[in-house]
């Protein structure tokens, strides 16, 4: 029952945590967290990394973890 | 069975990556006038590549005074880097004027397919580009059909593509 | 040294005398290379008389720089500089081009032009060697044929090589129009800053440069293989959706989805036209899908084609900012039209964004009645192809309205409004004379941050967009860094990703809060710069604010009646220069210069007026 805490550098408001049954993909959590968050944020230009190691998207996680997530363009 | 690196310009983005990786594979840095594979993109959106087609009669290994070139299990053209004066004759005797001698550099350059394994067909494919693909060679001398001047082929593409001629 | 050569090479255009410049390392340290190095190699030679020098005088040097980052990092650009005759500071312009990767394989960080030509001129640099040479067989082209003519020319006239790269300047950068770009590869433009009318004002018509050397020697070979690979992949994977659309998907999603859109200068941010989408430019107007930039995993170009009445007109997607500034916000809603503009826009080396923005103001004022079909000489109506054409053309040669409107929308906005006695600037949308990027901050959605323009040392610069927190990827000294590095935002990973790439090439072993400090300090000198401003513009504290546009509520779609309020901005901008160190004025205090390693620049702040 891993609880994934995420942290977007874009969002004021602290820390969002989510509790899964199970093993869950990156992806998944952050489908979860940016139905949370207000402003719109375009997939491809969100970076999720867990310490020090940057995630992809098919990564799996099974422990409780704290993901940061960076946005690293705006426009184009 | 000799391999040869298949080409479709028309899938190639002009991204160079090629280039990149396959001057890092053979002098560990990034130097693209060293890389064995060129893409010429002389009009924008209509890249051409150049690389050795590794002709059936290979001139270039017979046109060698100092017999420094010759033809790996892979049928691709290996260069005795000890042996190469330098002198051009291979860059004059092949059609394409492939080979190429850079300053400061010992030994004329030519794709030797990486023992088997193009570090350049890895890329683009790992890119999801396809333009290079690794096949059997294709027989009948059909690749010297391969050699046109970049601005030769760079002019069939866009005039294919405008629809009319300029 | 490693990852540059510590050199730039200059040139005086008048003699034709080229000389090599020493940098020392910790220029690079302090500031990388890119807009961080230009701003303060500009700020060093001319900070004293900065307030004096035109910007369109051949005083005014071009700059063409790399980084560190440079030929290592996936994808490229260039840095284009100098002093901005848009904003009259440094605006840290890129633009895709090779010529980055062959001045670094040249043995040079970059390329300085002094001075001006007497007559036309390009310039050819092989292998170091510079070569000056009479352009007057291609100026006045642009587009295709000047690539085409180019290409030939470069063979005979110096036995170049076959796709040598080069920058140029259409007709719009030779007639020193201020929303003129500098050039590449088609449809690529350095156009925040108007550096294609500094390059007109030296006769400057195109440099190529070719460099048959390596790229100078890294700190740690050994991981870069690894990494560079790694990086290609992990942001290929990410970058799925953009290969195919690239930034085009935006005139669907940011018109139609945030409501964040320009329409018919700025009235409007929403449209409901389908086929003004990704999907319908894809469908009637792409040819050719990837198109890339040197070492890119992306791809995120197009060709594109339409023919219209016997002539055929190419460029690129276009991407949303083009799509946006010469679509929706000039009433078009057609991709092939679009298409059209786009091309025509590259082939006369016009910035979509400025030029499109100040021919939206111009409509706007028609509409209104203050232009007349007199003065113009001819109906200027939204979403007319044929009257859009003609006046894009007028600005790019300075004909008729064209010449008040080629000096960019916050000029034109003031010569107006003296000539007309009322005042034109509420319809100006546009930041310390550089107009905004399609993004607007209405339904807040899209740049939810009031400040992204407002308190920009670049302006309505979209892609270095102020923001909190000051030392994260929302800010515009994140920008500054990846304007420094010099990379392209769309192949970065993330900051502490581009910050181990940095340290694996220089050795520097730089922490993530040195680093935003340098994109700090990048900012701080632009932003005295700023402050001095002049000659013919100057701002304070009171333009440090949006367009007075942006505070009208949204008149149509889902996020009818949103806006910001001026409060909320003037709370945001007092924390913001706190956070950052300035004073109430927004001027960088002598401390927070000490803190950054500017000390040096303390006494310009004596210049400053109140």
């Amino acid at each position: 029952m891993p609880e994934i805490c995420v942290k977007a550098t874009w969002v004021d408001e602290g820390t969002l945590c989510f509790n899964y049954e199970d093993c869950v993909k990156v992806e998944k959590i952050l489908a979860d967290f940016f139905k949370n968050v207000e402003a719109s944020v375009q997939r491809e230009s969100v970076v999720a990394r867990l310490e020090e190691r940057l995630l992809s998207s098919d990564e799996v996680l099974c422990q409780d973890s704290s993901i940061r997530l960076s946005r690293v363009f705006k426009g184009g | 069975m000799p391999i040869w690196i298949l080409r479709d310009f028309s899938k190639c983005s002009s991204c160079k990556l090629c280039e990149i990786v396959c001057s890092l594979k053979h002098e560990n840095m990034v130097w693209p006038e060293a890389a064995r594979i060129r893409v010429y993109e002389i009009i924008p959106g209509l890249p051409v590549i150049s690389l050795c087609v590794q002709c059936d009669d290979y001139p270039c290994v017979s046109s060698c005074p100092f017999q420094a070139l010759s033809v790996g299990e892979h049928g691709e053209v290996l260069v005795d880097k000890e042996k190469c004066t330098m002198c051009g004759a291979c860059v004059t005797a092949c059609p394409g004027n492939i080979p190429r001698i850079l300053p400061g550099k010992q030994g004329v350059i030519i794709c030797n397919l990486c023992n088997g394994e193009p570090e350049c067909v890895k890329v683009c494919s790992e890119m999801g580009y396809h333009a290079l693909q690794l096949v059997n060679k294709p027989e009948g001398g059909v690749v010297k059909n391969y050699l046109v001047k970049p601005e030769e082929a760079s002019t069939k593409l866009l005039v294919k593509m405008m629809g009319e001629a300029e | 040294m490693k990852g540059f050569w510590g050199r730039l090479l200059e040139v005086d255009l008048a003699t034709g005398v080229a000389h090599v410049l020493e940098i020392p390392e910790k220029a690079y340290r302090m500031f990388l290379g890119g807009r961080g190095l230009a701003t303060y190699l500009l700020a060093k030679k001319y900070g004293e008389k900065w307030r004096l020098l035109d910007p369109l005088s051949p005083e005014n040097p071009l700059m063409l720089l790399t980084g560190p980052l440079t030929g290592y990092y996936p994808g490229v650009k260039l840095s284009v500089t100098g002093k901005s005759p848009q904003s009259n500071s440094v605006v840290g312009s890129v633009v895709s081009s090779e010529v980055a990767v062959e001045l670094k394989a040249s043995g040079f960080d970059g390329l300085v032009l002094k001075g001006g030509c007497e007559k036309p001129c390009y310039i050819y640099v092989e292998n170091g060697r510079v070569h000056l040479r009479d352009a007057s067989d291609i100026w006045g082209l642009g587009g295709l044929k000047l690539i085409k003519k180019f290409h030939s020319i470069l063979k005979e006239d110096v036995n170049g090589e076959p796709g040598t790269p080069f920058v140029y300047i259409g007709p719009a950068g030779e007639n020193k129009v201020r929303t003129a770009a500098v050039m590449s590869k088609l449809a690529h433009a350095a156009g925040y800053g108007g550096y294609g009318a500094v390059m007109g004002v030296k006769k400057v018509k195109a440099i190529a440069v070719k460099g048959y050397g390596s790229l100078p020697s890294i700190y740690d070979p050994e991981s870069l293989s690894s990494l560079f690979r790694s990086t290609l992949r992990n942001v290929r994977e990410r970058m799925k959706r953009f290969r195919q659309w690239g930034t085009t998907e935006g005139t669907w999603y940011t018109g139609y989805y945030l409501s964040s859109m320009p329409v018919r200068n700025w009235q409007e941010e929403w449209h409901d036209v389908k086929n003004f989408s990704h999907v319908g430019f894809e469908l009637e107007t792409w040819v050719k899908n990837p198109w890339a930039d040197w070492g890119c995993p992306v791809a995120c170009m197009k060709l594109s084609l339409v023919k219209r009445e016997g002539e055929v007109y190419v460029t690129d997607n276009p991407d949303y900012e083009m799509a946006a500034y010469l679509g929706s916000n000039l009433g078009v809603f057609n991709p092939k039209e679009t298409v059209l503009l786009s091309s025509l826009a590259d082939e006369l080396g016009l910035c979509g964004i400025q030029t499109g923005n100040v021919m939206g103001f111009a409509i706007e004022l028609y509409e209104k009645g203050v232009l007349t079909r007199d003065e113009v000489g001819y109906e200027l109506k939204w979403g007319d192809v044929e009257c859009l054409a003609r006046l894009m053309r007028d600005i790019a040669h300075r004909r008729g309205i064209g010449e008040v409107l080629a000096e960019g929308t916050y000029r034109a906005a003031r010569i107006l409004s003296e000539q007309k006695g009322v005042d034109l600037t509420r319809y100006a949308v546009q930041v310390k004379g550089i107009t905004v990027g399609a993004h607007g901050v209405r339904s807040r959605r899209d740049y939810p941050q009031p400040i992204s323009y407002a308190l920009s040392a670049q302006g309505g610069d979209h892609t270095s967009v102020a923001g909190f927190p000051v030392d994260s990827t929302e800010s515009e000294t994140w920008y500054a860094i990846l304007d420094s590095g010099v990379v392209c935002m769309f192949t970065v990973l993330d900051d502490k990703g581009l910050l181990e790439y940095l340290n694996i090439i220089t050795g520097w072993g730089l922490n993530l809060n040195e680093f935003y400090s340098i994109g700090r300090r990048i900012i701080t000198l632009q932003r005295l710069l700023l402050s001095l401003g002049g000659p013919d513009a100057e701002w304070g504290v009171r333009d440090d604010d949006n367009p007075p546009r942006f505070y009208e509520p949204l008149p149509t779609g889902p996020y009818r009646g949103s806006s910001i309020g001026r409060d909320e901005v003037e709370e945001l901008k007092k924390k913001y220069y706190a956070e950052i160190g300035w004073d109430e004025r927004g001027i960088p205090t002598e401390e927070t210069l000490r803190a950054l390693g500017l000390g040096e620049f303390a006494p310009l702040l004596n210049q400053v007026r109140e």
